[in-house]
């Protein structure tokens, strides 16, 4: 009741200095727009992934009428389609029942990455990493080199979303409202005076800290679900994204309060509020930038990923031994294959066969290249994992990355599958290329679909524990220290 | 007098242990960051040389295929690490690093080294650029925000103004020393501008790294000593150094944290890219009449018909050259029609973007260091364009001399023209010159204008306070 009491005494103080209300009015507004940028970007993603499928739909249906009397291609499509979209459609019927044309054709099969319900709280890795591969019979390195078009600058700068925010420009202000949350009442002569009231210190500390941290951190929470709502659409109210909100919003609320208890253990110092200030800034630039930048170099540095030019030189290397040795690696092909009938010139006159035996070649040799690249990213993934405990930032950026779905390991996850789903379409498809033969409905139908299975709303329980692991051991040592300093004579003058 | 000024400050700073160490950190990491990134410089630049090495060879030991095979057979190049890029790999680590050479298909740089990384924060701090860019303006408020404001609070700046000491001199004093301190912070840059002198290669001329230099050391004084004249100013005017410091890291923080990010949103959601999927849509329909009908495929009829013509020939068999060398370099010229169509239009976008941003550095001037230093290290979305183009011409090049060898081989008469590797070393290797330091430096004069205006404004700032009167109150 008394400790209510001070909350309000502590409310009316704070909210009768007129920079605590700017500070929060303006870190509202960023918030806002913090919001806005998340949720465009997630809609934008959302937005290409639906249209993609919705092509791939209508692909399909074009291929598939061509193994019925349907002929009529725009009541296929269902909608009018333009001279260039009908004769893309006429290729399509063309190439359905031929396994080479359609393995090579592109732009019907692909593996997509929809974004999940959170992604706007957190871009994330998801500017820089593809969230679709077309899958093609193409090499799985071209497979898996998709690139969108962004501009280099955007790209560099960085996100700017609510996480972002929340990591980087929250701390700067919970400094500026905590920075003299003690020594502002020895400055002003107070001190003295508040400690000789019954009411305990620690109770005032305490009240401070929660209109000086929790509440921006709450106001943080409030604007950016706001956006959530408003973006929702059908998910809004779903159980599993209320859960990962609410993870995230215990993650934003420990972060403010790992900021809170640095700002009163330097308090608890007994400097100037311009030395402890200084102090807080000088530890955001080690926490926020330094710190990070550290151990992503450092994982760098112990596991280096070989650059891409090695793998282009190594492939075009194999590829020029397995041209060279063509046709023995057909022969071997249906040597290892006695069920598969080997076209004849008629069936096969321009030998596209041996072109698809080098592909498999250099795909099967291929694959340790991609594991050792593999190997050395999950290295600098493992030791960036094991140094976050000194880069509270960074590992609290991970943990809210994947609880938004954008994180390394979702596109790591993503990449993968994708590889796999190349595998498998290829092992479905290369049969029936290799032997000529054309396609029937039941075959096509059979080819594999790619599912991912809710990717993006899947959570790494691993990275989410160390976000908030890191911030409770710091947070607990920040308030240990400051409660063993302020249990000691504070200086009052 | 002014020597007093200088040797006062810089005693208080050594006597502040708890600042000096913080500072004191700074020349370590930057020697660090700058180790580091010019050692993965240097085992970039050898992969990148084996990778063109091979390359070459690859292209070279084709083996006797046709030379149309050969042109889809094609070839890679990578772009090369210039000799600045280990002080600001800039937007390097965004933008593709090798590009395939093929026929009908212009590649665009593909594979950026940002995504072989685990940074989920990208505030870029492991480049010696960007802790100048970041990190000093913050050295510089913390030395200095108290520089007037704490003389105020202590009540010796009447003291000092009652010696006969010019308010003006006082404040050149003060920003004398700050500047003093960031110059022994950030020699070891110099060390390693030393260094890039010595070992340029054949990326650049000696000259050209020299001017570059000298332009990026320029810059960033005008840089650094606008946000020295910008704390001192703030510290002359504001009410208390609390007061001070606080304005000064909000306007850091905006400059460099907020403004540029919102910027570049901005910028995006404004002037829209488009997809991957929609290029490739757009491309095809260009390829296609209005009633969907080939281009290329009517081409190479109107070129038939006018061939057939032209030699009073019938068939095109009887035709004095290949026909199919004609008709494929007919199609290709089609297509590299329509892809510097859809190029220019997508260089349209990302200039009105770029001209967004640029715009945003007349409120944040770390967008205008940002940019020159970039620049001017080789390190931005002009030089990689312009890499991008003379890989394109180069592409064209070897595309039409497989083009024209198809053409001149008439069939049965195979011998009329070189085949295999003498073809082959008919298509010169791919050399590639950075552009001059002229070239550069005429890019980055409005960020270069905007520094400059930053620190006139700034010390403007500085010089027209009176930080005496407050005291005196």
């Amino acid at each position: 009741m008394r400790f209510l009491r001070v909350l309000h005494w502590e409310w009316r103080l704070a909210t009768s200095e007129r920079s605590y209300g700017m500070t929060l009015a303006i870190l509202s507004g960023l918030t806002l727009l913090a919001d806005l940028a998340g949720v465009s970007w997630a809609a934008e993603r959302r937005g290409v992934i639906d249209s993609t499928r919705a092509r791939e739909a209508e692909n399909l249906r074009f291929m598939r009428s061509a193994f019925s009397d349907e002929a009529d291609l725009e009541t296929i499509a269902g909608r009018r389609l333009s001279a260039s979209e009908r004769t893309q459609a006429k290729t399509l019927r063309v190439i359905a029942k031929l396994p080479t044309s359609l393995a090579y054709f592109g732009s019907n099969w692909s593996a997509l990455l929809r974004p999940s319900f959170l992604a706007p709280l957190a871009i994330g890795h998801s500017d820089l990493w593809p969230d679709r591969f077309a899958i093609t019979a193409w090499s799985k390195r071209t497979n898996l080199e998709r690139e969108d078009v962004v501009n280099p600058f955007h790209l560099a700068t960085g996100p700017f979303d609510p996480s972002t925010l929340v990591v980087a420009i929250l701390p700067l202000v919970l400094i500026v409202l905590t920075h003299d949350m003690i020594s502002a009442d020895r400055e002003r002569g107070i001190l003295a005076l508040t400690l000789s009231q019954p009411t305990p210190y620690s109770q005032v500390v305490l009240a401070r800290l929660v209109t000086r941290v929790v509440v921006p951190s709450a106001l943080v929470i409030g604007v950016s679900a706001l956006g959530l709502v408003i973006a929702g659409g059908a998910n809004r109210f779903a159980a599993g994204p209320a859960v990962r909100f609410v993870l995230w919003s215990a993650l934003v609320l420990l972060y403010g309060a790992f900021w809170g208890g640095l700002a009163l253990m330097v308090n608890a110092l007994g400097n100037s509020s311009g030395a402890n200030a200084i102090l807080l800034v000088v530890f955001w630039v080690g926490t926020v930038i330094v710190g990070p930048a550290a151990v992503v170099k450092g994982a760098a540095l112990a596991s280096p990923v070989p650059p891409r030019s090695e793998l282009i030189t190594v492939e075009r290397a194999i590829r020029a031994e397995a041209e060279k040795n063509g046709q023995e690696l057909l022969d071997r092909y249906y040597r290892d294959h006695p069920t598969l009938v080997r076209p004849d010139r008629k069936a096969d006159p321009h030998g596209q066969t041996r072109w698809d035996a080098i592909a498999l070649e250099v795909d099967r040799r291929m694959q340790p290249e991609f594991d050792r690249f593999r190997g050395r990213f999950e290295g600098q993934f493992h030791f960036s994992a094991r140094w976050q405990p000194l880069a509270p930032a960074l590992a609290v950026k991970s943990a809210m990355n994947d609880l938004a779905g954008t994180s390394l390991e979702h596109h790591l996850e993503f990449t993968a599958r994708a590889e796999d789903y190349h595998s498998a379409f290829m092992d479905d498809l290369r049969p029936m290329m290799m032997t000529r033969h054309e396609l029937s409905r039941p075959e096509f139908d059979r080819l594999p679909r790619y599912d991912d299975h809710g990717l993006a709303d899947a959570i790494h329980a691993a990275t989410i524990a160390r976000g908030f692991g890191v911030l409770g051991a710091w947070s607990m040592v920040f308030y240990l220290t400051s409660i063993l300093r302020l249990r000691r004579a504070i200086a009052v003058s | 007098m002014l020597r007093k000024v200088v040797a006062k400050e810089l005693r208080e700073i050594v006597r502040d242990r708890r600042l000096c160490a913080a500072v004191g950190a700074v020349p370590v990491l930057l020697i660090a960051i700058l180790a580091m990134n010019w050692y993965e410089r240097r085992r970039l630049v050898e992969s990148q040389h084996a990778a063109e090495h091979a390359a070459r060879e690859n292209w070279l030991n084709q083996g006797n295929r046709d030379p149309h095979g050969a042109a889809h057979h094609g070839t890679f190049l990578f772009k090369p690490k210039l000799p600045l890029s280990f002080f600001d790999p800039g937007l390097d680590p965004y933008l593709g690093t090798t590009i395939r050479l093929e026929a009908h298909r212009q590649h665009r740089l593909a594979n950026r080294p940002a995504a072989d990384g685990v940074d989920p924060l990208r505030f870029d701090a492991a480049t010696a650029a960007l802790t100048l860019q970041v990190v000093l303006p913050l050295i510089a408020i913390l030395l200095g925000f108290s520089a007037i404001s704490g003389e105020r609070e202590r009540g010796t700046l009447p003291l000092l103004l009652s010696l006969g000491v010019p308010c003006g001199r006082l404040l050149l004093g003060k920003a004398i020393t700050i500047l003093s301190v960031a110059a022994f912070l950030v020699s070891p840059v110099a060390l390693f501008f030393g260094g890039a002198l010595a070992g340029t290669g054949h990326e650049a001329s000696l000259t050209d790294t020299a001017m570059r230099e000298a332009l990026i050391v320029f810059a960033y004084a005008m840089y650094l000593g606008g946000w020295v004249s910008l704390t001192l100013g703030v510290s002359a005017r504001a009410g208390s150094s609390r007061m001070a410091l606080i304005v000064l890291v909000a306007i850091w923080a905006t400059s460099v944290l907020i403004v540029p990010r919102l910027a570049s949103e901005t910028a995006r959601r404004v002037y829209p890219l488009p997809t991957q999927e929609d290029i490739e849509r757009q491309t095809k329909q260009a390829m296609r009449t209005a009633d969907g009908k080939s281009r290329a495929a009517e081409r190479s009829r109107q070129l038939e018909t006018q061939l057939l013509a032209q030699y009073g020939v019938s068939r095109k068999e009887d035709l004095p050259m290949n026909f199919d060398g004609v008709a494929l370099q007919a199609a290709e010229e089609l297509t590299d029609q329509i892809h510097d169509e859809v190029d220019a239009s997508l260089e349209a976008i990302l200039a009105r973007q770029d001209r967004l941003v640029e715009g945003a550095a007349l409120v944040s001037p770390f967008l205008a260091i940002r940019t020159a230093s970039m620049s001017l290290a080789g390190t931005d979305r002009s030089h990689h364009d312009r890499f991008s183009r003379t890989a394109e011409e180069h592409r064209r090049t070897l595309v039409r001399t497989m083009n024209e060898a198809l053409a001149r081989r008439k069939r049965g008469s195979d011998l009329q023209t070189p085949t295999g590797r003498e073809l082959w070393e008919s298509v010169e290797e791919f050399r590639y010159r950075a552009p001059s330091w002229h070239w550069s430096a005429r890019a980055v004069v409005p960020q270069l204008a905007l520094l400059g205006a930053w620190f006139a404004v700034t010390a403007g700032l500085a010089l027209s306070a009176k930080p005496g009167f407050r005291g005196a109150d």
